[in-house]
């Protein structure tokens, strides 16, 4: 298949997966009545049905499909500086800081700041996990550098060692929460679109966008970044201004999507992998169609996610790699006959 | 923590009664509500409104009608969507959980979150549901019939408890599986039914649920383990309970003392919590020569 198809492929199933996953959930419509709530139209003029669109149905399937598309490009921009396959934002840090900051948010509330107003409360944890993955992953950064120089490699082992860090200090906080927390805590890790605001996608929206156009002009960088650093030196890549741009916009989107959905792992790694499998690591490529495919693969498991168990809800993270996970691995063998990729 | 309590209730009332007084002329006609509370959903049903309920959250396992409704999970884990399906006009919450995006969509979508303080004494369902009383149209007579029965089951406390001049010492295991289990300390649903019974709670070091260590055991030296039936279940019953560290060494142990009761009769504090004490202070006091 050509880029350009493939491409074109993904914005007709990102806006076939709007469409389809508007018009179908727990809450029973059919097409004409959904279409008429929709338009506020007929019977149901400015009714529970409209809300539920608008209000409910719409800002969740458009913060699944934001998230996505931040986090899969963000793992294929990092995957890229990192040459290395098994990179994903987790790596720099990001993830296991929000949830450091998060879980202690969740774990210290009960008692400091159970004074608070509960929609402090509930900000706080999403405050809390986004500052925690930016101050993770500066730590990280800052601990790479030597002379004005980033070492990829040192990030990334850097990286893991603060992870471990900061998963350890979690386990602390886990360890000793109580059954509430502990629920909250697991929940949280697990992941969710639920309680989706306009708000919310008012704030992500903007950045995810943001951050395709500067990831975009790095395209080209990053192709010649596959060579080898130095080789892309020599190519007149400024590789130290790209690997500060792409590590800020990584922490951010990353930051600002887990502090308003949880952990949502997987979508980071698997998805710009697929999209190599499917055409090779043409960056100019790879980074639009992963935030395509990625916005694709969240909007269609979380409307498994609210629809499957219905009326109760089904964790989204949980849902991510049971259904990406087969997918990926039938893609894996299919390609291993014809060609390697990785 | 029980004055802040108290002091919600009173604000919460005054700021409500007028609302209240609006909804009682309104109609007579039921209204379809939904319960995110196990304590609330028995409630409910003890003032005769359990056939209004259409649905229920996963902790709301008693009375036994409630299996028939739809299980809307956990309240940290709501659909918005699916709850709106059900098309409820009131959805009960405890206060404590009272705040959440979820809750907050539904309550713009136009339904009314009530949220209900909760305690833990003996009059806990009483007062619950005369806060009840100002939302939902419950009879005058039920809610005196509730307070005749926690009157009768007090009395019952009372006559149970003054049979008995000791004060055992009673350790509450919370497990679920043998990887994790941890102790009530003070300010937790397990120490105020243990004092309710005429227990004294064996851990006075610490608030909320700690972890349980093998020193820790052993050091509370307990006269009677107290566990959730599901708790015990989870570790496979009394032999896996030899198993912990420091258990054959308390004298609950070696003298049998373990006792196990249904999680939510013994700490929901709900209507039947009198009954619950009377039987957990039979449970745990051995005076034979009485």
């Amino acid at each position: 298949m050509r880029q350009p198809t493939i491409i074109y492929g993904l914005w007709a199933m990102l806006v076939l997966s709007l469409v389809l996953s508007l018009f179908y959930g727990a809450y029973d419509l059919s097409w004409t009545e959904s279409w008429n709530a929709m338009l506020g139209r007929g019977p149901h003029n400015g009714s529970a049905e409209h809300f539920l669109l608008w209000q409910i149905r719409l800002p969740r399937i458009i913060l699944a499909g934001l998230t996505g598309a931040g986090l899969a490009i963000v793992g294929a921009a990092i995957q890229g500086l990192f040459r290395n396959p098994l990179a994903d934002p987790t790596l720099i840090g990001v993830s296991s800081g929000a949830m450091m900051f998060a879980v202690l948010s969740m774990v210290l509330m009960g008692s400091v700041l159970s004074s608070m107003t509960d929609i402090l409360q509930q900000s706080t944890v999403a405050v809390a996990a986004f500052s925690g993955g930016i101050l993770t992953t500066y730590l990280v950064y800052f601990l790479s550098q030597r002379q004005g120089k980033v070492y990829v490699m040192t990030m990334l082992l850097a990286g893991i060692a603060i992870s471990a860090l900061a998963a350890s200090v979690s386990g602390f906080f886990i360890y000793v929460s109580d059954d509430q927390q502990l629920r909250d805590i697991t929940f949280w890790t697990m992941g969710s679109m639920g309680g989706a605001s306009w708000t919310q996608i008012g704030l992500l929206g903007p950045v995810i966008l943001l951050a395709i156009l500067t990831l975009h002009p790095f395209a080209r960088s990053l192709n010649a970044i596959l060579l080898g650093e130095q080789e892309a030196v020599y190519l007149g890549v400024p590789t130290e201004k790209i690997k500060a741009r792409i590590i800020l916009i990584a922490a951010v989107i990353v930051g600002l999507c887990i502090s308003m959905t949880g952990l949502i792992g997987f979508v980071g790694l698997i998805i710009p992998h697929f999209l190599r499998l499917l055409r090779g690591s043409d960056y100019r490529f790879l980074l639009p169609a992963s935030a395509l495919a990625g916005a694709v693969f969240l909007i269609i498991v979380d409307t498994l996610a609210r629809t499957l168990i219905a009326p109760a809800e089904l964790p989204i993270g949980i849902l991510t790699a049971l259904i990406g996970a087969p997918f990926f691995l039938w893609l894996l063998l299919r390609s291993r006959q014809e060609k390697m990729i990785l | 923590m029980a004055l802040a309590g108290c002091l919600a209730v009173s604000a919460c009332q005054t700021g409500e009664s007028s609302d209240a007084s609006v909804m009682t002329t309104e109609s007579n006609a039921p209204l379809r509500i939904i319960s995110l509370s196990g304590f609330l959903t028995e409630v409910l049903y003890e003032v005769g409104l359990g056939d209004q309920l259409v649905g229920t959250d996963i902790t709301s396992t008693y009375p036994e009608a409630v299996e028939s409704l739809p299980k809307l999970g956990h309240i940290s884990q709501l659909n918005a969507e699916a709850i709106l399906a059900l098309q409820p006009e009131v959805i009960l919450v405890e206060s404590r959980q009272a705040e959440n995006q979820v809750l907050k969509q539904l309550e713009n979508a136009g339904i009314r979150i009530v949220a209900i303080p909760t305690g833990h004494q003996l009059g806990n369902a009483l007062q619950a549901a005369k806060a009840l009383q100002k939302h939902l149209l419950i009879p005058e007579q039920r809610i005196d019939q509730l307070q005749a029965q926690i009157r009768k089951d007090s009395l019952q406390l009372e006559n149970t408890l003054s049979q008995f001049t000791k004060k055992p010492k009673v350790l509450f295991i919370y497990a679920r599986g043998a990887g994790r289990m941890q102790v009530a300390g003070n300010n937790t649903s397990a120490a105020a039914i243990i004092e309710l019974a005429g227990g004294e709670n064996a851990i006075n070091t610490f608030d909320n649920f700690q972890v349980l260590t093998p020193e820790a055991l052993v050091g509370a030296a307990p006269d009677v383990i107290l566990m959730f039936s599901s708790g015990l279940a989870s570790l496979d019953g009394r032999s896996g309970l030899a198993q912990i560290p420091g258990m054959s060494q308390t004298p609950a142990f070696q003298q049998d003392r373990i006792v196990t009761m249904d999680g939510h009769y013994l700490t929901a504090f709900g209507p039947r919590v009198g009954q619950a004490a009377v039987e957990l202070a039979q449970a745990i006091h051995r005076e034979p020569n009485l």
